[in-house]
């Protein structure tokens, strides 16, 4: 395992996040000041401008996180040929999502999300996140419609070919949460994760009429799991600039015509898709 | 002994067996059974000697028999309403209705006015208002005085039968068993399961979400189910119901406010096991309610408390004719909405 150096800009809520998770990852990653092999770009902290500046300083990948929270000038500069941009979402292509995928196709599929102290902002980049969730479990949605777009809630509505539809959905709450079920008649499936904890494992539970399983606990968020897969510790599933620029302009309140990617900026490239997802 | 009081039952099913008739065997110093109606003689009869009644085979030799205090309605839903009302023209001081109260607003509000007109007591079977955890969380979302962001309901469960059998022994019947429902249009299925399934959670949502709204999303699920997404302003109400499902059953009911969370996990209803298992979060923890009785034995309890002045009804029939006329709103705007984005 070769060592990489990171480079974190400023002290913002996802920098020291960032910071936490590197820290558990001690062989693989040193966090540096200046130029570094990794720069975080993040769309919350309110200094991506400057971390893509220090980027282009010769940095071979940039780490996005907060990614709705960028404007459409700054996603336009993500997209450069000098470096590869790993886009991390809170629950992204999660580990868990392989659990719920089964033969049988759901009769209802569900996400509901709560974000703690959460501002619209945070509202849709917990939607976001689902969006990347939803296409590992589901594929493409043939349909995005925002069904929801108030101060608290917002709440799409994806469809398919086949007319199957499902709730996407993002609550200002107490705590970070995310609840998704996936109901067939044969299968019922139920992930939870009670708090954003980094370590806080997804409790995913599977009822059969043999009566409930639940799978091993993960440790580790997806942010952490992002990490590994770049440092070759393990995989996840590819979430590209071109998907990242699609699900922005299904969120709700997006005004701005995304550019369209130019380059072909994938961490598919990089990283081998889990098998099944 | 002397607060004993005498019920009829006009129906016979697996709900006036599995639910009913085990709930007030819990409570022998309060009811006593005194008829079981229903149209199946060999039914009638051998539920009747179970509870030590009477079977009859006409709803009027239940309704006219002074003896009985209480008519529990547990006849098809296009019934109720008649039902109803001949029990309270025929003087009984209460009739414990199953839900739906009735199949339209105009019965509804025929109900109301005959039940003014003559003093009879009536409660709808919607055992989850009942319910003493649910009640315990209600009592203490409302004391926060937080505003409702969402209310979400889910019903998902396996067939009935699988909890009958732990609640009772069917009696055996010549009836054929029921077999799937013919084929409808998506709109009149989805009716039905908002009548048939979506209705016991009715009373639950309208405690938070008081008015339809808009229905902006509405979508029958085969075999029998939905997904309802209501939104009121800013205040939403996402409603689900899948049965039957192979697997163990899911029956929750949650509201999101501003600074707090109230959930409420529900055991099946066929079974005693006891109240809804309640909690309400804030930023400071988490407490939880629950209790032994389950929400009909609650709902039974109740009725008897009001019949011997011991207590108010914890619902008014006003209430359950306002969860009658949501019910049916939900019903138009859903099917106006499945037909508009077919």
């Amino acid at each position: 395992m070769t060592l990489k150096t990171v480079s974190i800009v400023g002290s913002g809520p996802d920098a020291q996040t960032q910071r936490a998770i590197l820290a558990t990852l001690p062989n693989a990653y040193r966090m540096v000041d200046g130029e570094a092999d990794v720069v975080l770009v993040s769309g919350k902290d309110g200094n991506a401008d400057a971390a893509l500046d220090r980027a282009a300083r010769g940095s071979k990948t940039v780490f996005v996180t907060s990614p709705s929270f960028l404007d459409a000038a700054q996603l336009t500069r993500l997209d450069d040929p000098a470096w590869r941009v790993a886009i991390a979402l809170a629950y992204g292509a999660a580990s868990f999502a392989t659990h719920l995928a089964h033969d049988e196709p759901p009769a209802i599929l569900d996400f509901s999300a709560t974000v703690a102290n959460a501002g619209i902002d945070d509202l849709r980049e917990a939607l976001l996140a689902q969006l990347a969730l939803s296409r590992v479990i589901m594929g493409e949605p043939a349909k995005v419609r925002t069904l929801l777009n108030s101060p608290a809630t917002l709440v799409l509505e994806l469809s398919a070919p086949s007319g199957l539809a499902w709730r996407l959905s993002a609550h200002r709450g107490l705590r970070n949460s995310l609840a998704i079920d996936r109901v067939a008649r044969g299968v019922r499936h139920h992930v939870a994760i009670a708090s954003g904890a980094h370590a806080r494992p997804a409790t995913v539970s599977t009822y059969t009429s043999d009566g409930s399983a639940t799978a091993w606990p993960m440790y580790q968020d997806h942010y952490r799991s992002m990490w590994a897969a770049l440092a070759g510790i393990g995989k996840v599933a590819p979430y590209t600039l071109a998907m990242l620029a699609h699900d922005v302009a299904a969120l709700p309140g997006t005004r701005t015509i995304l550019p369209k990617p130019g380059g072909s900026q994938t961490i598919a490239s990089e990283f081998e898709a889990t098998r099944n997802l | 002994m002397t607060d004993r009081l005498t019920i009829g039952f006009l129906g016979g099913g697996p709900v006036t067996q599995a639910i009913h008739l085990p709930a007030l065997a819990t409570m022998g110093d309060r009811w006593r059974v005194a008829k079981v109606m229903d149209i199946d003689p060999v039914t009638a009869a051998a539920v009747a000697d179970r509870c030590g009644a009477q079977g009859v085979t006409s709803a009027k030799a239940v309704i006219d028999d002074p003896a009985i205090h209480v008519v529990a309605v547990c006849s098809p839903n296009g019934f109720h309403a008649e039902q109803v009302i001949a029990a309270c023209r025929a003087g009984k001081k209460a009739v414990l209705c199953e839900k739906p109260l009735a199949v339209s607003r105009e019965e509804g509000a025929q109900i109301l006015a005959v039940a003014r007109e003559t003093g009879t007591a009536i409660m709808v079977g919607t055992m989850h208002l009942y319910d003493p955890g649910f009640r315990a969380g209600l009592d203490a979302w409302t004391a926060t005085g937080d505003t409702v962001q969402s209310v979400k309901s889910r019903i998902f469960l396996p067939a009935n039968a699988i909890f009958t059998d732990y609640a009772t022994q069917d009696v055996p019947s010549d009836k054929p068993p029921a077999g799937p429902p013919p084929p409808a249009p998506n709109p009149v299925r989805l009716r039905n399961t908002i009548l048939g399934l979506a209705i016991h959670h009715v009373p639950l949502v309208r405690a938070f979400f008081p008015d339809v709204g808009q229905v902006l999303s509405a979508r029958h699920v085969p075999g029998f189910g939905y997904t309802m997404f209501l939104a009121d302003g800013a205040r939403s109400a996402d409603l689900q119901a899948f049965m039957p499902g192979n697997w163990p059953p899911a029956w929750t009911f949650a509201v999101q406010g501003a600074d707090h969370r109230l959930e409420v996990d529900f055991p099946p209803s066929y079974v005693m096991a006891g109240s809804g298992s309640a909690t309400i979060a804030d930023r400071s923890g988490t407490r939880g309610f629950v209790y032994d009785e389950n929400g009909y034995q609650a709902q039974w309890r109740n009725l008897h408390d009001v019949l011997t002045g011991k207590a108010a009804p914890l619902a008014s029939l006003e209430d359950a004719v306002a969860d009658l006329e949501f019910a049916l709103d939900l019903v138009d705007r859903a099917v106006a909405c499945l037909e508009a984005t077919a």
